[in-house]
């Protein structure tokens, strides 16, 4: 059984008079399997929080279905088994961060003692252990965000559905998400997750869709669509000059047209967590 | 699922608590009373009547009027407020949401009542009411009694020298003392005369003695003397075009005097209820409409169940003289149907039993009872507005 199935869905979003005004979704069928991860791709507007929030209940279909492990969204066993990250964070401003989590605990049926000790455990992962007792209100876009993840993660379940859940994270955040969600696959979890930072994706995504206007443009898994089968790439170090300009001619020799050659840049990503990382040791 | 419910619901009273008006409103809610009282009084007996009237007036108005703006903005449906992605069934934050909003009621009208009880000073009076109320007149030098209603007004003519007989309950020795409520209908052959249209006598075989009366409002007059066994008390109209009548819980007599305890805790579990049952229509419309739709429902509701049934005993008394004095007169069915509904109309907030403590009074313990249907009320109701909820999306 898929852990998320969207089949034929469509949701038109229609006035006070009852009037069509926007077709957010039209026809979209997808399904995510456990220990999978399944990205949304779109332009703004296209219908991925849509989609998202149909699925767990906020909104009705106009047609079509979502089925959460069999479950229709919004029943009890449906809501236990997803975890939904919106995309706005939506937290209670009152609360402090530890009391967060420990609401959402005892939501999920942990006494008291779990909830607590499970808290502190998660917020030290999403390294906010220090505002534990600061109220939400206070709290920075990327700290609420943060926290918005580890109340998610505290109830433990099969399904996650995830709205840009990097947005408005540090480069230092954003991969630690990456990595949690890297984690969670490894667990056995179907994932459900959108953006529209497509390099946010690419090291994450088992699979991903392309929706734009509400309709499917295309899905496949990564392999299947970036895989460039016509040029092939070499990297050798130390880049010596002598033994490339060799390999060069010798790929000339046997009739290959050599396209690009030269010492490659790295992400400004990959640069700034080399930075911070120097910085964290000294 | 209780789990949840009271989760949601402890999660909605620490909003309440670290609100900034929390800090004010807590202390303000206790000393609203005794400083009131303190200042606005001159003398112990001023003081000690409003106390109680501050006292009564929070609870059976402004308590109800505050639940229902308050139950209006007590549902955030909206995304952005965090409640409905809260991991938890939709019907489950409605039940969380209104559970804390009774609570956090409770204890705002139990810190107001416990104000009014630090400024109440003086006992209450405990009253038993008349057993009987009979007619009779002299005639022929001969006296003729009828019997009366036990649960409408009888009624004395003066022109035929007619005199109420209000029997006095067991239980009293010595003094006699305590207050008769009459209705009075004017017969238009001539200008009422007198302030007060009666008299108030006691009758032991054939001796008459006139007590000590005091006009305490158009309608009531208390009264006073000794008491002397097996007698009863007369009422006696004294102008000629003033028929007077009476019914036998409007004749009350006073047994002893009782801390004022336990009347404050049954008129605060009355109004505590009765803006429960606000709070339940409010928050059943609130479940699919915005916050103004529903606390104007709730403004009519209080509106309704307060003025037309208070209206009521003013056309109660027209219908009594109607059928006693023109029992032959045809009148219109659909008026006398609409006057019949509208007097059997339950009030949200039953007057009589404030007007006891306002008048110095016990309140009776049928006070209980009142707020227990009340409440049973709002309890049929929440679950339905939970239900309706569900259907609600939050597309925002
Ligand atoms: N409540 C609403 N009423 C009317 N139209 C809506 C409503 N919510 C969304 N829409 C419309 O539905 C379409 C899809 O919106 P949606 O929020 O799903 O886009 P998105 O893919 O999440 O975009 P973004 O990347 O900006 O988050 C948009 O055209 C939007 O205007
Ligand atoms: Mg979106």
């Amino acid at each position: 059984m898929p852990a998320v199935e969207i089949s034929n869905l469509s949701k038109t979003f229609r006035d006070f008079f009852g009037r069509r005004r926007v077709k957010a979704l039209d026809g979209l069928s997808l399904s995510v399997e456990p220990g999978e991860v399944f990205g949304l791709l779109g332009p703004n507007g296209s219908g991925k929080s849509t989609t998202f929030k149909i699925a767990v209940g906020l909104l009705r279909p106009s047609d079509g279905s979502v089925t959460i492990q069999g479950a229709k969204p919004g029943t009890l066993s449906a809501r236990k088994a997803t975890g939904f990250l919106p995309e706005d964070s939506t937290l209670l401003p009152f609360l402090t961060a530890h009391e967060t989590l420990k609401l959402h605990g005892a939501l999920a049926g942990l006494s008291r003692k779990q909830a607590s000790d499970k808290a502190h455990e998660l917020l030290e992962r999403m390294d906010l252990q220090h505002a534990a007792k600061r109220r939400v209100k206070g709290f920075s876009k990327g700290m609420q965000r943060r926290l918005g993840i580890a109340s998610v993660l505290i109830a433990d379940p099969d399904v996650f559905i995830l709205d840009e859940p990097t947005s408005g994270l540090d480069p230092l955040g954003a991969v630690s998400v990456k990595e949690l969600i890297a984690e969670l696959r490894g667990k056995g979890k179907a994932i459900l997750i959108s953006s529209h930072l497509l390099g946010e994706l690419e090291n994450v995504c088992d699979r991903v869709a392309f929706l734009n206007k509400g309709k499917l443009l295309t899905q496949g898994t990564l392999e299947e669509l970036l895989r460039e089968h016509e040029v092939h790439q070499l990297r050798i170090s130390p880049p010596d000059a002598e033994s490339i300009q060799a390999l060069e001619a010798l790929a000339r020799e046997r009739g290959l047209q050599v396209l690009s050659s030269g010492a490659p840049m790295r992400t400004l990503e990959a640069f700034y967590l080399s930075v911070l990382g120097d910085k964290d040791q000294s | 699922m209780i789990g949840r419910v009271l989760a949601i619901a402890g999660a909605g009273i620490r909003e309440a608590c670290r609100s900034r008006l929390a800090l004010l409103a807590i202390p303000g809610l206790v000393i609203a009373v005794p400083v009131l009282a303190a200042v606005l009084s001159h003398d112990a007996d001023t003081h000690a009547w409003l106390a109680r009237s501050i006292t009564s007036e929070g609870l059976q108005t402004l308590l109800p009027l505050a639940a229902i703006i308050g139950a209006g903005f007590l549902l955030k449906p909206g995304m952005k407020k965090g409640w409905t992605v809260l991991p938890s069934r939709r019907s489950e934050y409605f039940m969380g949401a209104a559970l804390s909003g009774c609570i956090v009621l409770a204890v705002g009208a139990a810190l107001f009542a416990a104000g009014g009880a630090i400024a109440a000073r003086s006992d209450l009076t405990l009253t038993r009411q008349s057993e009987n109320v009979s007619k009779q007149r002299i005639h022929d030098g001969q006296r003729q009694v009828a019997p009366g209603k036990t649960d409408a007004a009888t009624w004395a003519n003066p022109r035929y020298g007619e005199e109420l007989v209000l029997a006095i309950p067991e239980g009293i020795d010595g003094k006699l003392k305590g207050t008769v409520e009459y209705q009075i209908v004017w017969t238009g052959e001539a200008a009422p005369r007198d302030r007060s249209p009666v008299a108030v006598l006691i009758q032991s075989g054939a001796t008459r003695t006139p007590l000590n009366m005091n006009v305490q409002s158009r309608y009531r007059i208390s009264f006073e003397g000794d008491y002397l066994p097996g007698s009863s008390l007369v009422l006696q109209p004294t102008d000629p075009v003033l028929i007077v009548g009476t019914s036998p819980a409007r004749v009350r007599f006073d047994i002893e005097r009782v801390a004022p305890f336990g009347s404050l805790l049954r008129l605060l579990a009355l109004a505590v209820c009765a803006a429960t049952l606000c709070m339940a229509v409010v928050l059943f419309v609130r479940s699919l409409s915005t916050a103004p739709t529903a606390v104007l429902a709730g403004l009519l509701l209080l509106a309704t169940l307060t003025l037309l049934p208070s209206l009521a005993p003013a056309s109660r008394m027209a219908q009594d003289r109607r059928a006693a004095f023109e029992p032959n007169a045809k009148e219109s069915r659909f008026v006398a149907d609409l006057e019949a509904r509208a007097t059997s109309l339950p009030q949200l907030v039953p007057e009589s039993y404030f007007d006891e403590f306002l008048a110095a009074r016990v309140v009776p313990a049928e006070a209980m009872q009142a707020s227990l249907m009340r409440l049973a009320a709002a309890l049929v109701l929440l679950p339905l507005g939970a239900l309706l909820f569900r259907l609600r999306q939050m597309p925002k």
